[in-house]
């Protein structure tokens, strides 16, 4: 679903994307890990179509990236920032019909099916009840799931999230992981970078890393995350303990 | 869903009310004023103006008082009230922030540069609005060529060098005022004060012709506002190229406010406080802040204008009475309910 080829990016001299060549064929929770700086970031931007990879391509779905239009990458991809703040107070609903976007054709374009849509993303991720509240409102795990419901109408094969649970206390950071799990669970290929290795152990079915712009690890995520991974990655040494059939990554201290 | 109507249709219900709130100040515009007409004679004149019915006793004064003096006015403010509104709607939007103008990229201190120019040195063979056109037009092109960086459009380098072309404008201003005689003095500073007394017929052509298209277009790409108003990421991802739409609605919204303030001068608030009032109502989607914003300044500038002309025997300058009425209102706005506009 995703082909990425020999990807370079150049902020100024600094090379942030290496060479980086990768092939995800199964719509599955993917998780992307590396430490700060490593470039998942820009690796993430060079997929959503902001930035433009100096050299290389990428191709979603068999589209190829070199003659693409912003309007069909949004029909392939729909893209989670780690944090929204609008400086208008726009509902939870118009916040969600946003993502019907892509689809509007016409003068003012919205059709009944695109409320539908909106409304229908808003039951599957529980947060219809309100719908009519504005989004600058919210809390952060409620403004979260709102976003996460502008990417299901946006209807996409491939959704891409930029650290969803970086700013959610700690039971909203394991409800955001079920609900991409159950998410990808119906065919859809979905992408999440996360900083803490323990959420992607849990939840996803395979992993890559960055790290220093370059792939550190690409696979089935229980086969990859092991104690010397997490040492080349991050640095310093981990343990991974059993905890009730759960392997736990703890810091050596 | 059901739900999703019903607040609709309210909103509809608010732009089908202050469209008859329009009409009713329309009318009651016409016939206020010092020369004493009967509402009856001021229909008539319409009524044969618009259908050529024709009525015997209708007076040639009485034709020319309605049709050539308050007709341009009444027209003229709900032009001018439109343009500056919807300016102030796409502007805030491509900005990101609620307490943005329309003179934010410098429209006034070119225009105003413009005017002083054609009054100091008529030899120039420039008339004042044309004269005044053109510099707000050159104004807001300097300042977005100098926020323009490979392409893209900083949003807040684009306020920074509004800032900076306005105060070069504005010293340029004060160049021609220092160079000025007495009397020249004096035009420019009611130049700038703003009016509508100068409009006439062949001005509402034109401003008709221009703010109609471009109030209509930005209707039109109302709900890609909304997207642009989210960031340019965001709406990157949701299928919108943000420098595009960006640039439209900066030409759309500068092609008005500077046709407008060309022939009326600066008239504040009205663009600042519209858009507003209209979030207030219907909240930020903006294909109802747009039409909601356009009627309440046209609505605004009516009322405003029909006071500036009859409060005394003279002629009071718009400008300080949008102000002076736009002032406390935006005060209100900011202390009681910022909560719905903004964070």
């Amino acid at each position: 679903m995703l082909v990425v080829k020999n990807l370079n990016f150049y902020y100024g001299k600094h090379h942030t994307l290496k060479n980086i060549s990768l092939n995800i064929d199964s719509a599955s929770l993917w998780a992307l890990m590396g430490p700060n700086g490593g470039g998942k970031t820009t690796f993430f931007k060079c997929i959503m179509g902001f930035l433009k990879a100096d050299s290389g391509s990428i191709t979603v779905c068999d589209k190829d990236y070199k003659n693409i239009t912003t309007k069909e990458i949004a029909k392939l991809i729909s893209y989670v920032p780690q944090e929204h703040k609008p400086p208008f107070p726009f509902t939870v609903r118009e916040i969600v019909l946003m993502g019907r976007s892509p689809y509007m054709n016409g003068v003012f374009g919205l059709k009944k099916e695109d409320y539908n849509a909106a409304d229908e993303a808003m039951e599957k991720i529980g947060i219809l009840d309100i719908a009519e509240k504005p989004v600058t409102s919210l809390s952060g795990g409620q403004r979260q799931l709102t976003l996460i419901a502008r990417a299901i109408a946006q209807d996409t094969p491939v959704m891409i999230l930029d650290e969803p649970t970086s700013a959610l206390d700690f039971n909203n950071q394991i409800n955001i992981w079920k609900i991409l799990k159950e998410i990808s669970s119906k065919g859809k290929l979905v992408i999440a970078c996360s900083h803490d290795p323990n959420h992607i152990l849990w939840f996803t079915d395979n992993t890559f890393a960055i790290k220093n712009g370059e792939i550190a690890a690409f696979g089935t995520t229980c086969n990859i995350i092991t104690e010397d991974l997490l040492k080349e990655i991050y640095g310093s040494k981990y343990h991974i303990a059993n905890v009730e059939n759960k392997n736990i990554i703890c810091p050596v201290i | 869903m059901i739900f999703n109507k019903i607040k609709a249709d309210k909103r509809n219900l608010y732009i089908i009310l202050l469209f008859l709130l329009l009409i009713i100040t329309i009318f009651f515009a016409i016939i206020s004023g010092n020369s004493g007409l009967s509402p009856y004679t001021v229909l008539k004149v319409i009524i044969y103006k618009t259908t050529g019915i024709s009525f015997s006793d209708i007076s040639p004064r009485d034709m020319a008082i309605v049709w050539n003096m308050r007709m341009p006015r009444v027209l003229m403010a709900i032009l001018a009230g439109t343009a500056l509104a919807t300016a102030g709607a796409l502007y805030q939007g491509c900005f990101r922030n609620p307490l943005v103008e329309p003179f934010i990229l410098g429209a006034s201190s070119g225009a105003s540069f413009g005017a002083a120019l054609a009054i100091v040195f008529p030899a120039l063979f420039l008339p004042i609005h044309i004269s005044a056109f053109i510099f707000a037009l050159l104004a807001v092109i300097a300042a977005y060529m100098l926020s323009r960086h490979k392409g893209e459009i900083n949003s807040v380098g684009l306020v920074l060098s509004g800032v900076i072309i306005g105060s070069v404008f504005s010293a340029l201003v004060s160049i021609m005022k220092y160079l000025s005689e007495d009397t020249q003095l004096r035009e420019i500073t009611f130049w700038m004060m703003g009016g509508l007394y100068h409009a006439s017929w062949s001005d509402i052509y034109v401003n008709a012709v221009i703010i109609v298209i471009c109030f209509i277009l930005s209707w039109i790409l109302s709900w890609k506002l909304n997207l642009i108003s989210i960031g340019d990421e965001e709406a990157k991802s949701l299928g919108i190229n943000p420098d595009k739409y960006k640039t439209i609605f900066i030409i759309t919204a500068t092609l008005m406010t500077a046709v407008c303030v060309s022939t009326v001068g600066i008239i504040a608030w009205v663009g600042l406080m519209m858009p507003h009032a209209a979030r207030l109502l219907t909240g930020p989607d903006n294909r109802y802040v747009i039409p909601l914003a356009s009627l309440g300044g046209a609505v605004y500038l009516l009322i405003c204008d029909t006071i500036a002309r009859t409060l005394t025997m003279g002629e009071i300058p718009i400008g300080i009475i949008t102000s002076i009425i736009g002032a406390p209102f935006l005060i209100w706005i900011l202390r009681a309910k910022s909560g719905r506009l903004f964070l």
